[in-house]
C-alpha cells in the first residue's frame, strides 16, 4: 500500500476508534470486536482503490459540477 | 484568486479545509502566485479528503453492520416463535390451520407411530395406510432420516419418498383438523355438552 495512504488509514483508525465503537453500539459485547475487525479490514481495502485527489483537480471537479447544475437550469 | 475564494464558501470541504490555518496561510501564498505553496497545498488536500472520504465510509460500515446486526437478532427472536401456537382459532382451511408440528421424537420409549397419534380416529387412519407410507413415516419419525437415506432402505427414488410423506402427513393432519373442527363446534354450540364425541 501507498505509504501516504497507510498513514491515514492509521491516523483514520486511531480517530474513529471512539466512533466506530459508538456506531456499534446496539450490537451484542461480544460481536463488537468482530465487526469491528470486518471495518477495519474494508477500509484497507477501500483505501486501495481510492485515489489520492489533488486540491486542483478537486476544485476543476466543483466547478465543472456547478457549471453543469447551471446549465441545467 | 476569487475562483478561490469563492469555491470554499461553496463548497463545505474547502471551507473545512481552509479553516486551518496552515491551509489558510498556504492558499494566501498560492494567490500570490507562490507555486511551492500551491503544491503543498495540493499534497494536504489529497491526504485531508482522503481522510474525509474514509471517515465517511467508516461511518457507513458501521452504521450497515450495526443495523445488519440487529436485523438477525431480531429474526433469531421471531424464529423462537415459529413453533408456538398460531392461527388455529380461525376459519382457515384446515390444512392451514394446522401447527408445523410433528410427533415427539424424543420419546425413547415410543417406537411405534401408531403409539403416538393422540386420537383413535388419527391411529386407525395410520393403521390402515399403505405399508409402504407406514414405513416411510417410521424410518423419518424415528430413525430420522431423510428423503435420500428412505429412498435407499425402502428402494425408491427420494421424489417417491417425498411424494409419500407428504401424502401420509397430510392424511394424519386431515383427520386432526377435522376433529378440531368438530370440537370447535361442540363447544360453540349452547348445548353443547360432548354429545359430538
Amino acid at each position: 500500500m501507498n505509504e501516504k495512504k497507510k498513514e491515514v488509514l492509521e491516523e483514520v483508525l486511531m480517530e474513529m476508534d471512539q466512533r466506530i465503537n459508538y456506531g456499534l453500539l446496539e450490537t451484542s459485547f461480544q460481536n463488537r470486536e468482530d465487526l469491528k475487525q470486518e471495518i477495519i479490514t474494508k477500509l484497507a481495502e477501500a483505501v486501495e482503490h481510492m485515489d489520492l485527489i489533488p486540491l486542483s483537480e478537486f476544485e476543476r471537479e466543483v466547478t465543472e459540477q456547478k457549471k453543469a447544475r447551471n446549465q441545467g437550469f | 484568486m476569487a475562483k478561490d475564494t469563492h469555491q470554499n464558501q461553496v463548497n463545505p470541504l474547502l471551507e473545512y479545509f481552509y479553516a486551518d490555518p496552515t491551509n489558510k496561510r498556504l492558499l494566501e501564498k498560492k494567490q500570490q502566485e507562490d507555486q511551492h505553496a500551491a503544491d503543498l497545498l495540493d499534497k494536504r488536500f489529497e491526504v485531508y479528503y482522503l481522510k474525509v472520504r474514509l471517515i465517511s465510509y467508516s461511518d457507513k460500515l458501521a452504521k450497515y453492520l450495526g443495523k445488519n446486526f440487529d436485523k438477525k437478532e431480531r429474526k433469531q427472536h421471531k424464529q423462537l416463535h415459529l413453533d408456538s401456537f398460531t392461527g388455529l382459532e380461525s376459519d382457515d382451511p384446515p390444512v392451514q390451520q394446522l401447527p408445523s408440528r410433528e410427533p415427539p421424537v424424543i420419546d425413547c420409549l415410543t417406537e411405534r407411530i401408531v403409539d403416538i397419534l393422540p386420537t383413535q380416529r388419527m391411529k386407525e387412519t395410520y393403521i390402515n395406510m399403505s405399508d409402504e407410507k407406514k414405513e416411510v413415516l417410521q424410518l423419518f419419525t424415528f430413525e430420522q432420516l431423510n428423503n435420500k437415506e428412505i429412498a435407499e432402505r425402502i428402494n425408491c427414488s427420494p421424489q417417491n419418498v417425498s411424494k409419500l410423506k407428504i401424502k401420509a402427513l397430510n392424511e394424519l393432519r386431515g383427520v386432526e383438523a377435522d376433529e378440531r373442527k368438530e370440537e370447535r363446534s361442540v363447544r360453540r354450540s349452547p348445548d353443547g355438552n360432548g354429545s359430538a364425541n
